[in-house]
């Protein structure tokens, strides 16, 4: 008792990290100015999409691909953060939004089978496993070898009508006193969050899921490392851009460890004078970059001219989790895989 | 021999025994109603989409025969309800206690990912009262009598064995040097007043040498009747600490509770009134039985020492040893599939047949990364790939240390043994 008594009189208090602050930047540095840009982009693209369809012309279409390409951007940005209001029945991005690919013959059986008038009412009716709709199928329409006529138009027009209210809805929840708050406030009166320690649990949970979603579906897939070889669906083959959306994922991964004035980096740095573990998770990250950006683009086309470089894109991206699922949640005490139930 | 047997078998008050029958009874009702009511046993039992049973199970190949993930499970929790309800009445005294066992521990070893040592303390103190008269008295069935002494000595035992070799899994540089208690501790720096305190960088192994002290003496300061009292005040400053900063359910209440069996075999009658009842003729105690499970419970901890290589890594001979709350270690691992005859090749990632929690658990588990490589061996020659190979790359990070591989990327594990009693070459030594 008067060894406990002496020490914790002589030894005070160390500099501490402030979490709270970490997740405050976080929040408004990384994901308030993605949710603003997703908004802005897709608000853009529906725009540009009405544009299109008034003058069908060849400046129009490159407009809307351009609006396409930037909405997208955010859209795999967030995927880091796939928490919380993201999967949240009602607005559900990865299904109302963004269920990927486009399935090419599926999107003009509907256009087919719809009534003489397209509205968001037909479009709401399709199953979005059908992958007929959401931002994924105007991907489709746009780079399409059919030219649009009005009826594409129609449907065009209606699914970007159809999903923006889930952007909308899922950029709202995040706002002012939305679930942002609840993570800024993590340990501080948050319901979401009783502990900080939950939060940065939630952070360090999201990057990984998304790098999960990288290598096993983004680059996996259609590599077919899940079928034996055999070539897989990519995420956005009419557009050529793939390899784009890996990287904009990478992006949120990055963002959400090192985007914010004060961020995990920091906090990673606060556990560990020497460094050593930040400079593992820059590193991957850093490796990682430079190994899907060495994939020829199409991906669909590398897949079968270098697989080699996308076998080698899979493993970088891996080596991301390794670091982070290992070196890094155990020197945060995190947990990033969840584990109810008692422990011992 | 003789007069040993005397002495064990010294009639003595079962009141103790009674209030342990009661509070083992609670503790096991708290359990199946957290398990209930947090949605763990649809979790654990309904949503995973495969078990991964015990190693016994592998090895007599019984595991093929065992019932897959299903909601069929909460009826089995219906049956732990009502059996924790009879142990705390002592209604039905065996069929409660015995329909507990066989249904906890079957629950227990049907996946290993869900192992804990305060749940295999449970199964083992479950079978010892088994065979005792825990409903000698306060109970609405059972019989008032007086109990032999042996029934006391061995609860005593087995929790004193529980404490003690905690401490023995904490005498290692690295535990003592405050890991993974400054990673812990530090999670909680954000608490009032404590907080700050928390993550200090003296604390941790001061908290990590008084444990291991704690662990390793107080079963003895138990036992002692002069230093009683004062070691179950450190009980209940462990328990709640522990209670407080980790998230390890019932078991704190659990030691709580059931450490008073310590005390002399009457001390609930200053509360609860009452005269002991009249000893009458017992048998002799079954001293062949009590030697072997006090040989077997101090020796099953220490074997794995019979396995060259580090524990804390292999985890070969980690369970069942009481090494509780001892490393931080988080794990990532994939697999490679290879058809020679086809040229076919796949890597798989275990999200889709495992939970999270099943994920976890089985990332830095050397026997479970193999029974998986095993699972998805099968599949595959289901699918008309009968020589497919199956590879693992694993990396383990045990306290923040930089992750390495656990697994030899080698070796195919399917054609690796699903149960061995020698060291698995194709695990790799930590760097």
């Amino acid at each position: 008792m008067l060894l406990w008594t002496w020490l914790a009189c002589s030894g005070g208090p160390e500099g501490l990290f402030d979490k709270g602050l970490m997740l405050r930047s976080t929040v408004d540095e990384v994901m308030a100015p993605a949710h603003q840009e997703l908004a802005t982009s897709v608000s853009a693209l529906d725009q540009a999409l009405v544009a299109l369809c008034a003058q069908r012309d060849a400046a129009s279409l490159e407009a809307a691909q351009t609006s396409w390409l930037a909405a997208k951007v955010p859209l795999k940005n967030i995927e880091a953060w796939g928490f919380g209001p993201y999967r949240l029945v009602n607005i559900d991005v990865p299904h109302n939004v963004d269920k990927w690919p486009a399935r090419a013959d599926a999107i003009e059986a509907a256009i087919e089978a719809a009534p003489q008038s397209i509205d968001v009412a037909y479009i709401a009716s399709l199953d979005p496993l059908t992958r007929v709709k959401g931002v994924p199928a105007v991907g489709y329409l746009l780079w399409s070898e059919v030219p649009l006529d009005d009826r594409r138009c129609e449907y065009l027009l209606a699914v970007s009508q159809e999903m923006r209210p889930y952007v909308d809805a899922y950029v709202e929840s995040w706002g002012a006193g939305g679930y942002g708050e609840q993570l800024a406030t993590a340990g501080q009166g948050s319901s979401a969050y009783p502990t900080d320690q939950d939060a940065v649990t939630a952070l360090v949970s999201g990057m990984l899921t998304a790098l999960g979603e990288i290598v096993s579906m983004k680059l996996g897939g259609p590599l077919g490392l899940g079928t034996g070889g055999t070539p897989g669906e990519s995420e956005s083959p009419h557009a050529g851009s793939s390899l784009q959306d890996v990287l904009s994922a990478l992006d949120g991964v990055e963002g959400v460890y090192a985007g914010a004035e004060t961020s995990l980096q920091d906090y990673v740095r606060s556990r560990e004078a020497e460094g050593r573990v930040d400079a593992a998770v820059i590193a991957a990250l850093q490796d990682a970059r430079a190994a899907v950006s060495a994939v020829p683009s199409p991906l669909e086309d590398a897949v079968l001219s270098s697989p080699e470089a996308v076998q080698a894109a899979v493993d970088a991206v891996d080596a991301v989790s390794v670091v982070i699922n290992g070196d890094m949640s155990t020197l945060l005490g995190v947990n990033p895989t969840a584990v109810e139930g008692d422990n011992d | 021999l003789r007069s040993l047997a005397g002495w064990l078998n010294t009639p003595v008050d079962p009141a103790s025994l009674a209030v342990f029958r009661i509070v083992f009874g609670l503790c096991t009702l708290m359990g199946v109603l957290r398990y209930t009511l947090y949605g763990w046993v649809d979790l654990l039992y309904v949503q995973p989409e495969l078990f991964l049973p015990w190693g016994p199970l592998l090895w007599s190949g019984a595991d093929r025969w065992l019932p897959g993930p299903g909601s069929w499970v909460y009826g089995l929790y219906v049956l732990l309800g009502l059996s924790s309800v009879g142990m705390v009445l002592g209604a039905y005294w065996r069929l409660s206690v015995g329909t507990f066992f066989v249904v906890f521990t079957g629950l227990e070893l049907l996946d290993r990912t869900n192992y804990l040592n305060h749940y295999y303390l449970v199964s083992l103190l479950a079978l010892l009262l088994f065979f005792m008269p825990a409903d000698a008295e306060w109970s609405v069935h059972g019989r008032r009598r007086a109990l032999p002494l042996w029934n006391l000595l061995l609860l005593r035992f087995q929790l004193g064995v529980v404490y003690f070799y905690a401490g023995v899994a904490k005498l290692d540089p690295d535990w003592l040097a405050g890991h993974p208690l400054d990673i812990w501790l530090s999670t909680h720096s954000s608490r009032p007043v404590v907080g700050p305190w928390l993550a200090s960088s003296w604390l941790p192994p001061l908290m990590a040498i008084s444990g291991c002290l704690y662990d390793l003496c107080v079963p003895f300061l138990l036992a002692h009747p002069r230093t009683r009292a004062g070691a179950y005040a450190l009980v209940l400053v462990f328990h709640a600490a522990v209670g407080l900063l980790f998230n390890i359910g019932a078991f704190p209440f659990l030691m709580i509770g059931l450490t008073p069996i310590f005390f002399s075999p009457s001390w609930p009658r200053r509360w609860l009134g009452g005269a002991p009842p009249e000893p009458v003729p017992s048998g002799g105690p079954p001293l062949a039985l009590l030697g072997l499970w006090v040989a077997l419970q101090l020796l099953l901890p220490l074997r794995h020492a019979l396995w060259a290589g580090d524990v804390v890594w292999t985890e070969e001979g980690g369970d069942l040893a009481w090494r509780v709350l001892r490393v931080e270690k988080r794990g990532h691992f994939r697999y490679r599939l290879h058809d020679p005859q086809t040229g076919e090749r796949w890597m798989l990632w275990p999200k889709d047949d495992l939970t999270e929690r099943q994920r976890h658990q089985a990332s830095f588990h050397p026997e479970m990364i193999l029974q998986y490589a095993h699972v998805l061996r099968d599949r595959l020659r289901e699918q008309g790939h009968p020589a497919v190979r199956v590879y693992c790359d694993a990396w383990v990070s045990v306290n923040g240390a930089p992750a390495t591989r656990l697994v030899d990327p080698d070796v195919d594990l399917g054609a690796e043994p699903r149960w061995s009693w020698s060291r698995r070459p194709w695990i790799l030594p930590r760097e």
